[in-house]
């Protein structure tokens, strides 16, 4: 049989297999199959064909579901650190505005926050997330899925991430400005 | 030594014959077919014939006698259960099921790999065939009018890109 030849045995046994022959051809193909051998290779070489390629689409079906299965994790995770930083941020700004509206630091005070302090309950946060067992997982996902070298270790989420720092330190002459007002009776500054 | 005392196929020799054939045997029965509870039937009625008068069969052609049996075997259950009658249209059957015994072999993930590999190859207006007629299980005359193309091109296309993942496993099989 040359290559044509076999090119078409292929070709007919596909279209058998997913039924794209007429009724007359189905009656000569399987006519065929029981005396020529060939021909029945060749449709159990076409079922194999046909299923990796169906195969292969329920891969890539469940590659497409963990991949936003994950991606809706980071984001959750995401909106609950910005969440965080939001509260942190306002008690801040809400403790200075009492400080300087203050006239004899008779009220209570909140403790300052300073940038160094923000990492550290950034770094804790993140470990006592009741989410670390799926981070985790997440994290072994995102290491399969990136090839070694693509991944850059200054942000590997060990410590406040730079946004979060940059932001809180914009206003240092404002956060020394309040943290000079605080009488002696106030708490004490945490550094 | 391939009989037995009583004349018949040793059975190691029928278990070597399963080992060797069963695979392709099977995947060529589901094309017939297409329900994995009647191929396993057609299957074990055949390796049973393949003991009982396995031995009448010349050795070097005893794999056609075997697909020649399955054939038979096959065509007599669509005969009697009308199963040519159920033309079954979706490629449903194509995927892999847990009807599979846990010690028979099932697609390989070489294989699927070894097509998915391929298919990245494809161009893309062959690929779109692919996927419109596996994944969306389209006919190919439907394929032709949402894509207005003629009928003979979405043909073309698509018997081009099995030839192609044809040929790369066939490579992969020759070199494994």
């Amino acid at each position: 049989m040359n290559r044509e030849q076999t090119e078409k045995l292929d070709w007919d046994a596909f279209r058998y297999i997913t039924d794209e022959m007429t009724s007359v051809e189905v009656e000569a193909f399987e006519k065929q199959l029981s005396t020529d051998q060939a021909s029945r290779e060749a449709v159990a070489d076409a079922v194999e064909l046909v299923q990796a390629m169906a195969s292969s689409s329920e891969h890539d079906k469940v590659s497409v579901a963990t991949r936003e299965r994950s991606h809706s994790r980071v984001s959750r995770l995401a909106w609950m650190t910005l969440g965080a930083v939001a509260c942190l941020a306002l008690m801040s700004v809400a403790q200075g505005w009492l400080n300087h509206g203050s006239d004899g630091g008779n009220q209570p005070q909140l403790p300052s926050v300073a940038s160094g302090e923000l990492a550290q309950l950034w770094s804790e946060a993140r470990d006592d997330s009741p989410e670390d067992e799926w981070r985790s997982e997440w994290l072994a996902e995102e290491e399969e899925s990136f090839p070694v070298g693509s991944y850059d270790e200054s942000e590997d989420g060990s410590s406040a991430p730079s946004w979060m720092l940059a932001a809180v330190s914009s206003q240092p002459s404002e956060l020394d400005a309040i943290e000079l007002d605080v009488p002696s009776s106030g708490v004490e500054r945490i550094e | 030594m391939t009989t037995a005392d009583d004349g018949k196929l040793d059975p190691a020799v029928v278990a070597a014959l399963y080992v060797d054939h069963g695979e392709q045997l099977r995947r060529f029965l589901l094309g017939l077919l297409r329900d994995e509870q009647l191929v396993n039937d057609v299957l074990q009625a055949t390796f049973t014939k393949a003991v009982q008068v396995g031995h009448t069969s010349q050795e070097k052609s005893r794999k056609a006698w075997l697909f020649r049996v399955a054939y038979n075997e096959a065509m007599a259950i669509r005969r009697r259960d009308a199963v040519g009658d159920r033309v079954v249209r979706k490629l449903a059957w194509t995927k892999t099921t847990s009807a599979h015994p846990a010690d028979e072999p099932v697609l390989r993930f070489e294989t699927v790999e070894m097509v998915r590999e391929a298919m990245r190859d494809l161009p893309p207006e062959q690929l779109q065939i692919v996927k419109m007629r596996i994944y969306e299980e389209k006919t190919f005359a439907e394929i032709a009018e949402e894509l207005q193309i003629p009928l003979g091109t979405a043909l073309a296309r698509m018997r081009s890109a099995t030839g192609k993942m044809r040929k790369k496993l066939q490579r992969h099989h020759d070199e494994t």
